[in-house]
């Protein structure tokens, strides 16, 4: 009951018609930027920042709201027509979309694909109403060790599922919590890796390590290996689906949820194992697997479902534990610090209209996206007949734009640049870019919650044992890094 | 049994190893007061260095032992392709212009280069209109962004004008 009344004052806040409109806003900028080949939600998100600067906290947080969810609807929108995953768990859609596409169904992908997300985006956003107010209930009790354990495994998780080599992975997770530390320790007052430059002294901001590393970095590697040409698919057939393909759609939207919202919920989190899964289920229920290769409805309805049920999970351990699991949670909670925010337990007793608004306007963000992206797809198809030199020569110039007025000052396009270089390298040689930004914002959340644990415990490390969840926690980390390893001990003698 | 691995994939093994290297060497020459209990400002950045030290000496013994580095393929990209260092010069020209020009000619002039050389990195040659387009989408953003929503970018000769 309470939970309903503070969603109806959340509505109360979000229906406001200033926030109306940043909601609108919020989505419409979100699909169009998100269609844009090459771009992600986690750069949509980076890029768009400056446009809220100047808003109210609340404003500005309707607005990611809509950014958030519209930049998943245009990614998919992109994936089907042109093949481009602007991120890793839009891949399997453009696995079946694309071939539906090239098969002449291309309207039925985008409409499957834009219902599904509709479905599952207010499923998952049920789902995140309800769990929020237990989860911040659960983590009221959570001491410093509690929190230390779950960043560890959030660690654990972010490097060794996403990307294919758990080495890899970890590598990229260091170089992030390696950035997290340059700056003036927050506790001790000490400049860390600072050189004694001045515009490191506050650290590296995250907008230009996610400029960096997605714009410079994708710009570079596309540039360096560009092959001009590529084909655009037009639209052709209805934009309604066929009695066939909703009966072929639902159950797959309602499975990809059901997937999704749970496995996006965990502090493990991510949006790459439901789709995938769900892509696998699909396949094994299928009535005409022979389909799946060739452009199968089930491999588009069911994980875009898990997608956008996904995106909705990771924000119950973002606002509830201040926990990001992908890389654009981890933009989202830099956002908050921004506005001098701590997502958290304490976020939904001090600002309920900031975090209830905000919940209430993912259901209208929702709605609106659906409108926006059923009869207007032939529009948002249009932005990606934009030549690619304007394409990339725009990205660079919001890209310059991004890193300059994080700060208004050049030091940060430099560093933009060197990261940019970075990313470069990182891409060539396939290592995963999301634990850079996870390790980057989350290891000095993880190093203060360290030290305020041993502070507790006059410097004892056993609280890491003796406390019962913490221990649970860390040994949940710890198998899910030695897993493989275990396993191919125990296989070895058979 | 296996091949040698790139110069590339080492190089990147090496990069890392002694990138850790140094974060070790820079954590030891942070000052540590023995903060309260124990952990002070040096314990994490140590950490932070061991463990890259220890992935960049492992990522070498993965690649002799025959692991691969290779990106994946997209549609705009030909993942195969030699990198074209020319495309990768006219960008980052680009940029290192702008660093050098946004605070003197401010925003939409210095934009206005990005633009017009990152588009010749995608091949495009018609000079001209390239500038002309990037000067009007980057006066268009500094007029939405610098006067509209009040975020901080020098307008330059715009800022006289209006």
């Amino acid at each position: 009951m309470d939970t309903l009344a503070a969603l109806a004052h959340g509505f109360g806040v979000a229906l406001a018609p200033a926030n109306l409109l940043f909601a609108f806003l919020g989505a419409a900028l979100g699909t169009a930027v998100g269609v844009l080949p090459g771009i992600g939600p986690a750069l949509t998100v980076a890029l768009l920042l400056p446009a809220t600067y100047q808003l109210t906290p609340t404003g500005s947080f309707i607005m990611f709201a809509g950014i958030y969810y519209g930049a998943m609807y245009g990614g998919s929108t992109t994936s089907i027509l042109i093949n481009t995953p602007g991120e890793s768990a839009s891949i399997i859609t453009a696995l079946e979309g694309n071939r539906m596409a090239r098969r002449g169904r291309g309207a039925a992908a985008l409409a499957t694909a834009a219902i599904g997300s509709f479905v599952a985006g207010t499923l998952g956003t049920i789902g995140l109403t309800f769990l929020a107010p237990v989860l911040v209930r659960v983590a009221l009790s959570f001491g410093p060790a509690e929190y230390f354990a779950l960043m560890v495994l959030a660690f654990t998780t972010v490097s060794a599922v996403l990307g294919g080599s758990r080495l890899r992975g970890s590598i990229s997770l260091f170089l992030g919590l390696a950035l997290g530390v340059i700056g003036i320790d927050t506790q001790t007052g000490q400049a860390r890796y600072t050189l004694g430059i001045p515009a490191l002294y506050d650290g590296v901001g995250v907008v230009l390590v996610v400029v960096g590393l997605f714009a410079v970095g994708e710009t570079l590697y596309v540039a360096s290996r560009y092959r001009a040409g590529t084909d655009v698919i037009a639209i052709r057939g209805s934009v309604w689906m066929t009695r066939e393909e909703w009966r072929r759609s639902w159950k797959p939207w309602l499975r990809g949820t059901a997937l999704g919202f749970p496995i996006g919920a965990l502090p493990a989190g991510g949006a790459e194992i439901p789709t995938f899964l769900s892509y696998l289920v699909e396949k094994r229920l299928a009535e005409k697997p022979e389909e799946f290769g060739r452009g199968a409805i089930e491999g588009v309805a069911g994980p875009e479902a898990a997608n956008n049920a996904a995106a909705a999970g990771v924000l119950a351990p973002l606002l509830t534990l201040g926990l990001p699991t992908s890389a654009t949670a981890a933009i989202l909670l830099a956002a908050f610090q921004g506005y001098g925010l701590q997502p958290g337990p304490l976020l939904f007793q001090n600002s309920p209209d900031l975090v209830w608004g905000l919940i209430a306007s993912l259901y209208i963000g929702n709605l609106m996206l659906l409108v926006l992206n059923l009869p207007l797809a032939p529009i948002w198809v249009r932005l990606l007949m934009i030549p690619r030199p304007y394409l990339y020569g725009g990205i660079l110039v919001f890209a310059v734009l991004g890193a300059y007025s994080s700060t208004g000052s050049t030091a940060d396009v430099v560093i933009m640049l060197v990261i940019g270089v970075v990313g470069y390298l990182m891409r060539v040689y396939d290592f995963p870019v999301a634990p850079v930004l996870v390790g980057m914002i989350l290891g000095p959340l993880a190093e203060q919650q360290l030290r305020r644990a041993l502070a507790i415990s006059q410097g004892d490390p056993s609280v890491f044992v003796t406390r019962p969840i913490a221990a649970g926690i860390l040994a949940v980390a710890a198998a899910v890094l030695l897993a493989p390893y275990l396993l191919r001990l125990f296989r070895r003698p058979a | 049994m296996t091949a040698r691995p790139a110069a590339g994939a080492l190089a990147v093994a090496a990069g890392v190893t002694a990138l850790g290297l140094s974060l070790l060497a820079g954590a030891l020459a942070i000052p540590s007061e023995a903060a309260y209990a124990g952990v002070g400002p040096r314990a994490f950045p140590l950490l932070i260095g061991a463990a890259l030290t220890a992935l960049g000496v492992a990522l070498a013994v993965a690649l002799f032992r025959g692991m691969r580095l290779e990106p994946e393929a997209g549609e705009d990209v030909d993942a195969e392709a030699v990198a074209d260092r020319r495309a990768m010069a006219w960008i980052l020209a680009g940029l290192v212009l702008a660093v050098l020009t946004i605070e003197r000619l401010g925003f939409p002039l210095a934009a206005a280069l990005v633009f017009a050389l990152g588009a010749r990195g995608f091949g495009s040659r018609a000079w001209l209109r390239n500038l002309g387009l990037g000067l009007v989408l980057s006066v268009v953003t500094w007029w939405l962004f610098a006067r509209g929503l009040g975020v901080s970018l020098p307008g330059g000769l715009l800022e006289r004008i209006g």
